[in-house]
């Protein structure tokens, strides 16, 4: 019963991606405080990002870790899996590409600092930003998965309300038992909407947590409930601005 | 050229489109909500149409042309609640202040999207005391840079027709004492649809 519903949302999503909108991309972050063995996070990553990743028309995901001492010893709250400075994509493999660099950065980079998302969703907005220039029916998926409770919360704000006005959604996977309580915020479901301190208001809810004890404890799954908004901030996205579906376009062109 | 630049002004089309829970003294209006935008650089300002049954949550679907300077910082608008003695007369002092908000220009120009992009943007709504009074959604899309020349016009508003009845352009008798600056403004209806898409 439940998977049946995972695949009827999961077909809906890949109806919306493959038959009327250009590729959409998809990004991974993982949070470096090891509260929670990486193991679960790993597993984390596997089962949400065997679902998303059949989005991405090229399967090479930005992945970045946040909350950890880098490669060259210093302290980042957004660096790449990868260990390089630029071409910060991984795998043509999807999922199994960016394991294979999550498990490679677990042995380089190590543990440092406070829980900050602000610079992880900048970045992802940033890319979906620039990505305007070239194609405006792209839309972007960042996946977050922590064990901490983030310590920016107003800068998480700030990055979410102007990141609302952009081709973006935000999943956020809250692995472990800390008190997850600040992410029910940032996931504006109360009806509302998230405020930056600029007085600027969210344009729209870009943001869906779901604790992942939820998966043990009960028969829902953690993929169904992370995935269950994204169609609808999809389309408000689209519909907003009159972005029609590609093959519409075709259809209307050849009449 | 830094300096040409600099005195010069880009053309931004600037649409009004909702409020949401609109509240004078915590209660929630019932009708009459109107809005007023207006640049940090300029007493020209522009209003919206008054919104009869929308009550507190108000559709306006108002598109602005504004000609915004190079230097300026903010877009600025009021909503206001038109009192019934000014929809019979001349007498518009008795208008009340929903609240304000501002609009830094840096929340559609120069961010990660590119110049031209649509930004739906919303702001919260808040009275002189502070009190936060509802929410204003608009959007914004930047059109054109110009140079200074083409600035002559003393015009730095203009307002189009609505969306969706062509050539229909709202006639203002009255509004808008209890703003602050704006004394001695022109206000501008100047339809530049049939400039713009002739």
């Amino acid at each position: 019963m439940v998977s049946s519903h995972i695949f009827s949302l999961d077909d809906q999503m890949k109806e919306l991606h493959t038959d009327f909108y250009a590729s959409k991309a998809v990004a991974a972050a993982c949070s470096w405080k090891l509260q929670v063995p990486a193991g679960v996070k790993g597993k984390a990553i596997t089962e949400i990002g065997e679902v998303i990743q059949f989005y991405d028309s090229d399967r090479r995901f930005p992945a970045w870790g946040f909350g950890g001492k880098t490669f060259d010893g210093t302290v980042s709250h957004c660096f790449n899996l990868n260990g390089r400075a630029g071409g910060f994509e991984v795998g043509a493999d999807g999922v199994e590409d960016i394991m294979a660099a999550y498990a490679s950065a677990l042995n380089n980079v190590s543990l440092a600092g406070p829980t900050l998302f602000g610079q992880v969703i900048n970045t992802a907005a940033r890319i979906a930003g620039q990505s305007l220039s070239y194609d405006r029916s792209k839309y972007f998926i960042l996946l977050m998965i922590t064990d901490g409770v983030l310590t920016d919360l107003q800068e998480t704000k700030d990055a979410l309300v102007r990141a609302s006005d952009l081709p973006l959604s935000i999943l956020i996977v809250g692995v472990g038992g800390a008190d997850f309580t600040q992410m029910e915020i940032l996931d504006a479901d109360n009806g509302r909407r998230l405020e930056s301190s600029t007085d600027r208001v969210a344009t729209r809810d870009i943001v869906q947590f779901v604790p992942m004890r939820e998966v043990h404890s009960g028969q829902i799954s953690v993929v169904q409930a992370l995935l269950e908004e994204l169609p609808g901030q999809f389309l408000t996205y689209m519909r907003c601005r009159d972005i029609k579906p590609l093959n519409v376009q075709m259809a209307q062109t050849c009449a | 050229m830094l300096e040409k630049s600099s005195s010069g002004y880009r053309t931004i089309e600037l649409t009004v489109l909702s409020g949401e829970d609109l509240r004078i003294d915590r209660r929630l209006i019932k009708k009459n909500a109107f809005a007023i935008v207006q640049t940090d650089t300029s007493f020209d300002y522009c209003t919206t149409k008054v919104d009869e049954s929308g009550g507190s949550h108000p559709s306006w679907n108002e598109k602005l042309v504004i000609e915004l300077p190079m230097h300026a910082r903010f877009i600025t608008v009021q909503v206001q609640c038109k009192s019934k003695s000014s929809s019979s007369g001349n007498n518009n002092n008795h208008n009340k202040i929903v609240g304000f908000a501002r609009i830094p220009v840096s929340d559609f120009i120069g961010g990660y999207a590119p110049e031209n992009y649509l930004h739906f943007l919303s702001y919260r709504l808040r009275n002189a005391k502070g009190d936060k009074n509802g929410i204003i959604n608009v959007s914004v899309r930047s059109l054109k840079v110009a140079a200074d020349q083409h600035a002559s016009s003393s015009n730095y508003l203009s307002k189009a027709p609505r969306l969706n009845v062509q050539g229909y352009v709202p006639a203002y008798s009255g509004f808008a004492s209890g703003f602050g600056a704006p004394v001695g403004g022109v206000v501008t209806g100047v339809p530049v649809w049939c400039a713009n898409r002739a």
